[in-house]
């Protein structure tokens, strides 16, 4: 049995000694060896002269593909039986060729491969034998990284075998055309033994032949032109090509069509853990495909001639049908544990940052009295609970927040909630429309937070008012592990690792403040939403300014959605982000003004402000596009009731129902101890700039007035409040964490009673905030009473959204008031809509003429806006009431009661007055957000770790 | 030691830290105050419409009077009357005389609208016609034979009037059931008899609401000794709770039984005192002496004596000064005559009457500042002319001609105007509009 060699080089002079070594150590000696250099750019071509001699060369240029270099070589070996295909990155065992021409003996086989390893791990392996996928998929059966035990050392007929020590008898190779030239690299191993199975030859792998494979075109460690930069491209057009060219001619729309559901399927999934490269190679290699057949149509045509065997058979060679669900099903739960690490990553519950912890927790155990967690684990979850004070008092504050939010269950409506629709596609409408049936009809933008809470309704069975209930419920879970979080990663910071206690009591401080500042008895879900995500908000922030390249990047993404989720609810909280990054990339340039230019310093803040920039859009950009670039930072449901008072923000009060302003000097007082202590100065005096920054945009937007047509606003300086008060607390505990340190340091019995004494007032704090919560801060809040319509005329405007009622107020010395009630009342969503509508003017001078002259035209013009009643509230003016008498046109009308006055306007209202309208930009507009959103997650959640 | 100072920062920490909670404090101490949500006014423009309802006839002599102090030149004037038919249409008449026997209202568009006025006049005797309006007050009414009065609604409007009437007497608020839900006919009038609403009941007080529409009113109170003498009567016309010192008319000789009445509508006890105006000097008379009347109360003060001690000290009126918004009227009467003299605050800029035949006397007083008087005959030519000083401290009278006319009296001061004439006849001069005062008309928050 003769053989000849045929070694391919391309650059490969790193491997080549090696190769070339093992060649000659071969038990069998090939009768010629010819090696074909393509093109090196390194001393490849010597080494091979060297070895080989100048007659066993041959140079080619750098685009000769890889049959083609075969087929240079192959009329230069010696006449042999056998051809033995060799890489420049391939090492044989010694026996390898020996064990081959055995196989093949024993098998009849006329192509043969050995089993290959990874080079240089030796024990990896790479192949042993290989089919394809109906996808295109390279299939070998093995396990990502898998180790050679031995367990794959069974000679078997497979479909195809790597080229790397691929023995071939020659005449087949030169019966079936040897390697395709529309394959410059990849791919070739799978086409030819798919085309030699068609032909009814045996291919079959000898696993006890021993091959070492660098892959280095494959792994991209040299580049070659046949591949460019986009090898995954190459790969991939290399299997679509494989595929349309072996299949059976019938299968082939189906195939293709198969091919294209799967390649947008890998596009998307590539996407989503954020190889957008991969992806477009994806989409280059298929578009190539399917919109330039002909090479494969040519192919299919050419292979016409080469006889066909059993299909039948064939197939048993090709991979199942449901390889590719089951690689897409393994997909999904790699990508779903690479979420749950990095999550866990973020939350500095990873093995490094545990251990961290654990070494910071080790060494402060050492001079510390047992801490409650020092109970051993292999008791019983219910034991450690009860023999845990701190577990108890925790487990017993969250249960009593937990009853305290039991109010949230059922439909809430306050003066600053309105009452919430039923119906999630009411949400959607108003994202959906550009002009609204609302009030007097208005362009308005919608609130930011809609989208939000009609995509969450849709989420959670269209239940809108569950959402709302959700949101409010959320501040005790997550708003308690957010600042549990926030103070943890900021006491790591400054190498201050405080007892649990400690962060039980500010955790649970942050949860009651809502209530204790009276936010919460008044239904303020904006401030209630900004409480919950603030601390996750602000840690994220804090990972911008710190860490690696990539953690950085992805603290911006998320930082980004974060901001862009409180934003929605309280725009002004942008402008306190922008000023704070503001100050301190200025604060930073006064200590290093060159690196402040530095691309990597200023870059990563400046997207993430922007990112709320894109996702909110829809809110800011048609203010901006009118110039009313005040309304932007209009207050939660438009409404002035929120105005604050320097003596409130002082007291802490946001609402009608807060408590005595002791907790505020708590804070203020407790939050300049981390100022005195050396250790935390420097990132308290940065929390103090914050809050600082907090309150000059407080005070910056008191002086602001939004002329709006119901007068003038005042922008939202709640949510900037809200951001001081976080700060205070979160400076507080940092605080108390301190004296304690401080106290814990000293041995003397004084300190421990101090610091027994410390721990009770700090969770005394908490603890009597759940009481004001749990007493009078506990029931919603409606001071205002609703209006005085009628029940027949609020189901008449919820039926039928042109039957308006025109709801009047005042009188000749203060004015008259009037707004238009629709479907039934103004819903969540709806009050900024109607509020930051430009003045119907026509409306206006309607109702000055009617109460200055009651004439008929004018009369019937108010059915013309699509205003059906008028309701006159309590007390009713006397002298509009008897102009309203006065005038023809208008009917009596029972009013709800005696208090208040009604009319019927006598002409059928205008149908057309009110409509609500969808302009496609704003879909495009809002489809824009979808796409932003949906990059945004991308790019926060963990990427796709490189294979090693 | 030197090496330690060297290393030492030119700053404490302090120095550096200390600013930063003092300038958040500073900050958060200097948030404005919440925006004022209440600066709406008022718009005021010429009047457009102006409608006065007028009282039906108390004798066939009896005669409208109507005109406008408007120079305008296009305008048109209806008398409307109950039964919706229209009893004259006239153009810009300077004064126009048309005997009318029937309730009517006056109705003028355009150029006739500002600075309308009507009344009804029968020789000396003339009762304003009155602007529609939604709330009214009058003291001094009786239930009784001795003392009825009535009340004459007219609804100028296409839609019924509902009235709710509140009375009050020396006890307090009177039970009167029938007095809610008065309903006056669209474009009708109603004449509301208080002895059959409060029967026997005396020194009432009455308050009317318009609770839908509105309404003009004329009180006439019919005073009756029961000895088989003919009734006298005499016009009631409304008054306002104020604060402002009110002149009670100016006293006239030939009366002799006066009764002073006050009421206190307000939520707190009003201390009131009274001051005599004379022809050089206003003062505290010795009698009636200062009282305090208490919230919702009714006071009835007889004054036979202390008036005609006033009068024999020269005095011209009886004012009175309250420290919260009373309402005050002072009725006299003789065998042969009665008058009822409302409180009178005084207006400021133009006023007028129309006056009947016979003698007659201006009162000037009022806040120092020149008063132009003008009267015009029915002709409208000018038969009294002067710019006259009024003070502060006294009381101004001059004599007008007999003949009939209007009389315009024009100030930029606060003037209490009063005309005094035969048969005790007794006028205020009323306020003319000639602008009207309709609300500021601007969106509301989202309902």
């Amino acid at each position: 049995v003769s053989v000849s060699a045929i070694l391919v080089s391309h650059s490969g002079a790193a491997w080549l000694p090696a190769v070339l070594s093992s060649l000659q150590q071969q038990t069998v000696t090939p009768l010629g060896v010819v090696a074909v250099d393509t093109g090196s750019k390194d001393e490849s071509p010597d080494l091979l002269r060297a070895a080989l001699g100048e007659s066993g060369v041959v140079l080619a240029d750098r685009s000769t593909t890889f049959g083609h270099a075969i087929d240079l070589a192959l009329p230069l070996t010696p006449d042999s039986d056998w051809i033995w295909i060799l890489h420049d990155d391939c090492a044989p065992a010694p026996d390898a060729l020996a064990q081959l021409l055995t196989a093949a003996e024993q098998t009849g086989a006329v192509i043969v491969g050995p089993k290959i390893r990874e080079w240089p791990s030796l024990r990896r392996l790479i192949e042993v034998g290989v089919t394809i996928s109906p996808t295109g998929m390279r299939e070998t059966g093995l396990e990502p990284g898998e180790y050679d035990q031995g367990q794959h050392d069974e000679v078997r007929e497979v479909l195809a075998v790597n080229t790397a020590g691929m023995l071939v008898r020659r005449e087949v190779f030169v019966a079936l055309g040897g390697f395709d030239r529309n394959l410059p690299i990849f791919g070739n191993d799978l086409d030819f033994g798919w085309r030699a199975a068609n032909a009814q030859h045996t291919t079959v792998v000898a696993p006890q032949a021993l091959v070492f494979h660098a892959e280095a075109a494959h792994r991209g460690v040299r580049s070659t032109p046949l591949t460019g930069r986009h090898r995954f491209y190459q790969e991939r057009k290399a299997a679509l090509y494989t595929l349309l060219v072996n299949r059976p001619g019938w299968l082939v729309p189906f195939t293709l069509l198969r091919l294209i559901g799967g390649s947008l399927t890998r596009i998307l999934g590539l996407f989503l853990v954020r190889q957008p490269g991969q992806a477009l190679d994806e989409l280059a290699a298929l578009l190539t495909t399917v919109f330039k057949p002909m090479p494969w149509i040519a192919a299919r045509h050419a292979r016409r001639k080469l006889p066909r065997g059993d299909a039948r058979h064939v197939r048993t060679l090709l991979a199942p049908w449901w390889v590719p669900y089951r690689h897409g099903l393994d997909w999904l739960t790699d990508l779903g544990s690479a979420l749950v690490l990095q999550l866990r990553e973020s939350l500095g519950r990873a093995p490094t940052a545990q251990a961290e912890a654990d070494s910071a927790v080790t060494e402060w155990s050492a001079n510390a009295e047992p801490e409650a967690e020092d109970i051993s684990d292999e008791q019983g979850l219910l034991v450690r609970w009860v023999t845990n004070p701190l577990a108890m008092v925790s487990t017993l504050f969250l249960l009593g927040c937990l009853v305290a939010t039991l109010p949230v269950w059922r439909a809430i409506t306050t003066d600053y909630l309105p009452q919430t629709p039923t119906d999630a596609a009411v949400w959607w409408q108003l994202v959906r429309n550009q002009e609204h049936a609302l009030g007097a009809g208005s362009v308005a933008p919608t609130p930011a937070y809609v989208p939000v809470l009609a995509f969450l309704s849709e989420v959670l069975f269209q239940q809108p008012q569950l959402i709302v209930s959700l949101l409010f419920f959320a501040l005790v879970p997550i708003g308690f592990w957010g600042m549990w979080r926030l103070v943890k990663t900021m006491s790591r910071a400054v190498n201050l690792d405080p007892p649990k206690w400690v962060l039980v009591g500010g955790s649970g401080l942050h949860i009651t403040l809502p209530a204790l500042s009276g936010v919460w008895s008044d239904g303020r879900l904006d401030l209630v939403v900004l409480f919950t995500f603030l601390p996750w908000l602000a840690k994220t922030t804090a990972g911008v300014f710190q860490g690696e390249r990539g953690q950085r990047w992805r603290a911006v993404w998320r930082t980004g959605i974060l901001l862009s989720l409180c934003c929605a609810f309280v725009p002004t909280l942008w402008l306190v982000w922008l000023a704070a990054t503001a100050v301190g990339l200025l604060g930073t340039a006064l200590w290093a003004r060159k690196e402040v230019l530095a691309q990597e310093v200023w870059l990563p803040p400046a997207v993430m402000l922007v990112c709320p920039a894109i996702l909110l859009l829809n809110w800011w950009l048609p203010f901006a596009w009118r110039g009313d670039w005040l309304q932007i930072w209009g207050p939660f449901g438009a409404t002035n009731r929120s105005q604050l008072t320097a003596a409130e923000i002082l007291r802490g009060q946001l609402g009608d129902t807060a408590a005595e302003p002791w907790w505020i000097a708590v804070l203020f007082f407790f939050g300049l101890l981390p100022l005195v202590s050396k250790r935390t100065r420097w990132p308290s005096q940065v929390a103090w700039l914050v809050i600082g920054v907090a309150a000059v945009v407080s005070l910056v937007f008191s002086r602001v007035a939004i002329e709006v047509g119901s007068g003038a606003l005042q922008p939202a300086i709640s949510g900037p409040i809200v951001v001081v008060m976080l700060s205070l607390t979160l400076l507080t505990t940092l605080g108390f964490g301190v004296v304690v340190d401080h106290l814990t340091k000293r041995k003397s019995s004084l300190s421990r009673i101090s610091r027994s004494v410390v721990m009770v007032g700090w969770l005394l704090l908490p603890v009597v905030g759940l009481g004001w919560w749990l007493g009078p801060a506990r029931s919603f809040a409606s001071v205002s009473s609703p209006p005085e319509v009628p029940a027949y005329m609020m189901q008449s405007s919820a039926e039928d959204a042109t039957q308006g009622v025109l709801l009047l107020s005042g009188g000749p010395e203060s004015g008259v008031s009037y707004s238009i009630l629709r479907n039934g009342g103004v819903r969540l969503g709806e009050a900024e809509i109607v509020a930051f509508a430009p003045e119907n003017r026509a409306l206006t001078d309607l109702l000055s003429g009617i109460l200055r002259d009651p004439q008929r035209a004018a009369v019937d013009g108010l059915a013309d806006l699509g205003i059906d009643y008028i309701v006159l509230s309590a007390p009713p003016n006397r002298d509009v009431a008897a102009t309203l008498d006065s005038a023809p046109g208008l009917q009596q009308a029972s009013a709800e009661d005696r208090s208040s006055r009604a009319w019927d306007v006598l002409k059928p209202v205008n149908q057309d007055a009110v409509v609500n309208q969808a302009e496609p930009w704003w879909r495009f507009m809002l489809g824009f957000q979808i796409l932003a959103l949906l990059v945004l997650a991308v790019m926060a959640a963990p990427g796709r770790r490189e294979e090693p | 030691m030197r090496a330690r100072l060297s290393t030492r920062p030119v700053l404490p920490w302090w120095a550096l830290t200390a600013p930063l909670p003092v300038a958040v404090l500073m900050a958060l101490g200097s948030v404005g105050a919440p925006l004022d949500q209440n600066a709406k006014s008022a718009i005021t423009d010429q009047l457009i419409r102006q409608s006065l309802g007028c009282p039906a006839a108390a004798d066939k002599d009896s005669r409208v009077v109507f005109g406008s102090l408007n120079e305008g030149t296009s305008a048109e004037a209806e008398y409307q009357l109950e039964t919706g038919q229209t009893a004259i249409s006239v153009k810009r008449p300077a004064l126009s005389n048309e005997v009318l026997d029937e309730a009517g209202v006056l109705v003028a568009r355009d150029d006739l609208a500002p600075g309308l006025f009507a009344a009804r006049v029968s020789g000396p005797v003339v009762v304003p016609c009155s602007e529609p309006t939604t709330e009214l007050w009058w003291v001094g009414l009786g239930a009784s034979p001795q003392h009825a009065s009535t009340i004459h609604l007219n609804n100028p409007d296409r839609g019924p009037a509902i009235l709710d009437i509140s009375l009050y007497d020396l006890t307090g608020a009177v039970e009167a059931s029938s007095v809610r839900g008065v309903r006056v006919p669209a474009s009708g009038s109603t004449v509301l008899d208080l002895a059959e609403l409060a029967p026997s009941k005396t020194a009432l007080s009455a308050r009317l609401v318009a609770v839908r529409g509105r309404v003009s009113a004329t009180v006439v109170d019919e005073f009756d000794s029961l000895d088989g003498k003919t009734p006298v009567w005499a016009l009631n016309p409304p008054v306002a709770p104020t604060r402002t010192p009110q002149v009670l008319g100016t006293v006239q000789r030939e009366l002799t039984s006066w009764t002073l009445t006050m009421a206190n509508p307000s939520a707190r006890t009003a201390t009131i005192r009274f001051t005599v105006s004379s022809a050089s000097s206003t003062f505290e008379p010795s009698a009636p002496k200062p009282m305090r009347l208490a919230p919702g109360a009714v006071s009835e003060l007889q004054l036979d004596k202390e008036l005609a001690q006033i009068i024999k000290s020269g005095g011209l009126s009886l004012n009175v000064v309250a420290s919260d918004p009373v309402l005050a009227g002072l009725s006299g009467r003789s065998e042969s005559a009665a008058a009822v003299l409302a409180g009178q605050p005084g207006e400021v800029g133009p006023q007028l009457a129309v006056l009947g035949t016979g003698k007659k006397l201006l009162s000037l007083s009022g806040a120092s500042g020149t008063v132009d008087v003008v009267m015009r005959d029915q002709s409208g030519k000018v038969v009294f002319e002067q710019s006259v000083a009024v003070s502060k401290r006294e009381l101004g009278q001059w004599n007008l001609p007999k003949t009939s006319g209007v009389l315009e009296v024009r100030s930029d001061t606060l003037v209490r105007a009063v005309v005094t004439g035969e048969e005790n006849t007794w006028q205020r001069l009323q306020p003319l509009r000639f602008e009207t005062q309709f609300p500021a008309v601007r969106p509301g928050p989202p309902s």
